[in-house]
């Protein structure tokens, strides 16, 4: 009996060791110089920016002898700018023999995510380098004192940082969580606009020009259906889909400011601004005009609808439009996709978007001072116009770095056309908050309408479902 | 003498006891550990002890519970789909009829195709859009077609069903192995006294069998406490983790809502489960029988 307790107990202990790996072993002790690579941390999770004159950021003039390190992105290579991506590395590594890359890429956003998580639980698996998109995520990166800070780089080369426009220092910037200084740097920004099929449009009797309004699209929605036209078929099973409409209808309704009203509870939920919200959702979904089969289809799956002719709209970021550059896209090679600003509900927000920064890159605290400077160096080059020039020609896209070539994408020069009329911009609303699972539980209570669930029922599940994650 | 060859045994052992050790104590001790601990999973951020709190809060949670439902569900399909099933199978195989080297192979394909391969081929096919499920509504013209992995409970045992598809070729070779066990005597006395058909399988056949039976029932039983990759592969635990299982709910907890204490809570909990239920198995349906 014995011997069959200690086998059971040995076989079933198995299930627990997949979570012992990961917890590093400083508990409360900071193993990272901090000082010398820019950020402190304290217990208290305030973090400051270290001064220029502390750390070398000499980074291109530094001797590198045998310095491995890691970048961690999305990058996919059957896309163009993976391509662009690949080869900039190994021209990086030829102009600067002693580095050598280690270049890990997962392109789906949510293994990406999961895996990043898991490299960054210990102090010896953090990539040097990693792409994410600020908020509470980093926040927390950034408290333990696993980010570097970038400002006393940014500080010391003027020439590179003027390069940079506006679009993506929100992704580097914490200030709002008494942080100083910026700790990454912005790659490129992205842009949520309504893309339309011009000639399903023409075949449903809908003009474009007169969709200004959310009740415009319903309309035209409805006038599509009656004309055996799908307007939108929505990918909902990667539930981003529908936290992006819930966030670009609250800008639409309530203008940007309603993300910090969410993120400081002066707003709630379960409220009745957000209950209004999820209730027009609904009565779009219930019309039959967001889907035929949301949860069953993938947002990939629904591009692929888009760009087959099945569906008359497509609402989504920038990339869209960069993306239709590959060459394959016959409704795009025709000039036949267009874009529209996303309609608002409330006139006065008609000019405050989704958007903002999309990629950045943050350098891991790994502690070591060549690996620190070589990855910064890296991100420069990266960042460099001649690069991001090589990077537009191939793959045209909203930049953080202000290129000198001309863009020949007609798609995303209209998004970019609309994205001048914008006042104010801002990502996805659950990223203000300081609870970091609010965008899983928001996003995972919108998956319950197209199962049947009443706005106040999606309400009250983000409001139970957080209950049990307050800290 | 006597104490040379201990030695020399010891030393043998030593490195599967080193190993084990390593790869299976710690990390127990550690998940224990920090299963009294709130840490949000990020390196070099503080820990704090927080007593029960993680348990209470995983015991107060709807999620586990769903997750434990779900769980139950696969136990079910286990024993009343998965277990009948494979012990035909491996009857099927191991008698003498024309083909059964062919069905052996047959029955083998769905395991080795490997997880993700099985999750995903049966997500397209059960797509109410471009799967099989969408052209079977097709053919007979129904106006409504299922959304099966979309509709809470029915996503679980599409999900059960695929499982016991997939593993039912590898439980065969576990039952198979017990059936060519039984000695040729035993058949030739069966014979001799008339016991044939039914009455020997259930007679003589299923209670040699007994040791297969609680093999299978020990690993049915943990494996789903902690099933984890087909339902990753098919459903996420989703949607609205309605398919969720403890082990996703351990995953997701852990790396996305970054709550490695109540993740580790949830460790030890189905680490818990899984031993009583095993020990309790083992020392009564399985006990071993002195008359045989």
């Amino acid at each position: 009996m014995k011997k069959r307790i200690a086998s059971v107990t040995l076989a079933a202990a198995l299930f627990t060791s997949l979570l012992a790996g990961c917890g590093g072993t400083g508990s409360s002790s900071n193993s990272v110089n901090a000082s010398s690579t820019g950020a402190s941390a304290s217990g208290s999770g305030t973090v400051s920016a270290a001064s220029a004159s502390a750390v070398d950021t000499d980074v291109e003039n530094r001797e590198y002898k045998d310095v491995n390190i890691t970048i961690y992105t999305r990058m996919d290579t059957s896309t163009k700018k993976g391509q662009w991506f690949t080869q900039m590395l190994d021209d990086f590594q030829k102009e600067y023999p002693g580095i050598t890359v280690e270049n890990i890429m997962t392109p789906t956003e949510a293994d990406y995510l999961d895996a990043e998580a898991v490299m960054m639980s210990d102090p010896s698996s953090m990539p040097n380098i990693f792409e994410e998109y600020g908020g509470s995520r980093v926040l927390d990166y950034i408290q333990a004192g696993n980010i570097v800070s970038m400002q006393p780089y940014f500080d010391a080369d003027q020439k590179w940082t003027s390069t940079f426009n506006n679009t993506g220092w929100g992704l580097a910037d914490f200030s709002d969580y008494g942080i100083e200084g910026y700790y990454g740097v912005p790659q490129n920004g992205y842009f949520v606009t309504l893309y339309y099929n011009e000639d399903l449009l023409k075949q449903g009797g809908v003009d474009p020009a007169s969709i200004k309004s959310w009740d415009d699209l319903m309309d035209a929605c409805k006038t599509l259906k009656s004309a055996g036209i799908q307007p939108f078929e929505m990918g909902e099973k990667d539930n981003y889909r529908f936290g992006h409409l819930h966030t670009v209808l609250n800008y639409k309704t309530y203008g940007c400011d309603i993300a910090k009203k969410l993120g400081n509870d002066e707003v709630s939920y379960d409220g009745e601004e957000e209950t209004a919200i999820y209730q027009m959702m609904i009565d779009a979904y219930e019309e039959g005009y967001l889907g035929t089969n949301l949860l069953g289809m993938d947002d990939g799956q629904e591009r692929e609808m888009f760009n087959t002719g099945k569906t008359a709209f497509l609402f989504m970021g920038s990339w869209y439009a960069s993306e239709c550059e590959d060459g394959t896209h016959e409704l795009y090679n025709n000039k036949k996709i267009h874009a529209l600003a996303f309609p608002y509900v409330n006139e006065k927000y008609a000019d405050n978007d989704m958007g903002g920064g999309n990629e950045c890159y943050y350098v891991a605290n790994t502690g070591n001072e060549d690996e620190i400077a070589a990855s910064v160096l890296l991100l420069k080059y990266m960042t460099s116009v001649e690069q991001v020039n090589k990077l537009l020609k191939e793959y045209p896209e909203i930049s953080c770095v202000n290129g000198t070539v001309e863009m020949n994408n007609y798609l995303l020069n209209e998004v970019m056309d609309i994205m001048q009329n914008s006042k104010e911009m801002r990502g996805d609303i659950e990223n203000y908050d300081t609870q970091q699972h609010m965008i899983n539980t928001v996003r995972n209570a919108l998956q319950g309408i197209p199962t049947g669930m009443t706005a106040e029922e999606v309400g009250k599940n983000i409001i139970d479902t957080s209950k049990q994650y307050e800290g | 003498m006597y104490k040379r060859r201990r030695t020399g045994s010891l030393l043998i052992l030593l490195p599967g006891i080193l190993l084990t050790i390593i790869f299976v104590i710690y990390p127990v001790i550690r998940t224990a550990i920090l299963s009294f601990e709130s840490w949000n999973g990020v390196a070099n951020a503080p820990k704090h002890f927080v007593g029960i709190s993680n348990y209470i809060s995983v015991f107060t949670s709807p999620k586990f519970w769903l997750g434990m439902r779900n769980s139950l569900f696969f136990i079910i399909g286990g024993f009343v789909i998965l277990m009948p099933a494979s012990f035909l199978m491996a009857l099927l195989v191991t008698s003498k009829v024309k083909g059964s080297g062919f069905f052996r192979t047959t029955f083998l394909i769905p395991v080795m195709l490997g997880t993700t391969a099985v999750g995903l081929m049966w997500t397209f096919m059960l797509n109410p859009q471009f799967g099989m499920v969408g052209k079977l509504a097709e053919i007979f013209r129904s106006e409504t077609v299922p959304n099966i992995l979309a509709t809470p409970v029915q996503n679980t045992w599409a999900v059960v069903l695929v499982n016991e598809w997939m593993y039912a070729g590898y439980n065969m070779l576990i039952f198979a192995a017990g059936l060519v066990a039984i000695p040729e005597d035993i058949h030739d006395a069966c014979r001799i006294d008339g016991c044939t058909g039914i009455k020997k399988l259930f007679y003589v056949t299923i209670p040699l069998c007994k040791n297969m039976f609680m093999v299978f029932s020990v690993t049915c039983i943990t494996g789903c406490l902690k099933v984890f990759d087909i339902v990753w592969a098919m459903t996420r635990g989703g949607p609205m983790d309605s398919s969720t299982t403890p082990a996703i709910l351990l995953y997701t907890e852990g790396f996305q809502f970054k709550l490695m204490g109540r993740s580790s809570a949830i460790a030890m909990i189905l680490l818990i489960l899984g031993l009583v239920i095993s020990v309790v198995l083992n020392s009564t349906i399985f006990k071993p029988d002195e008359n045989l």
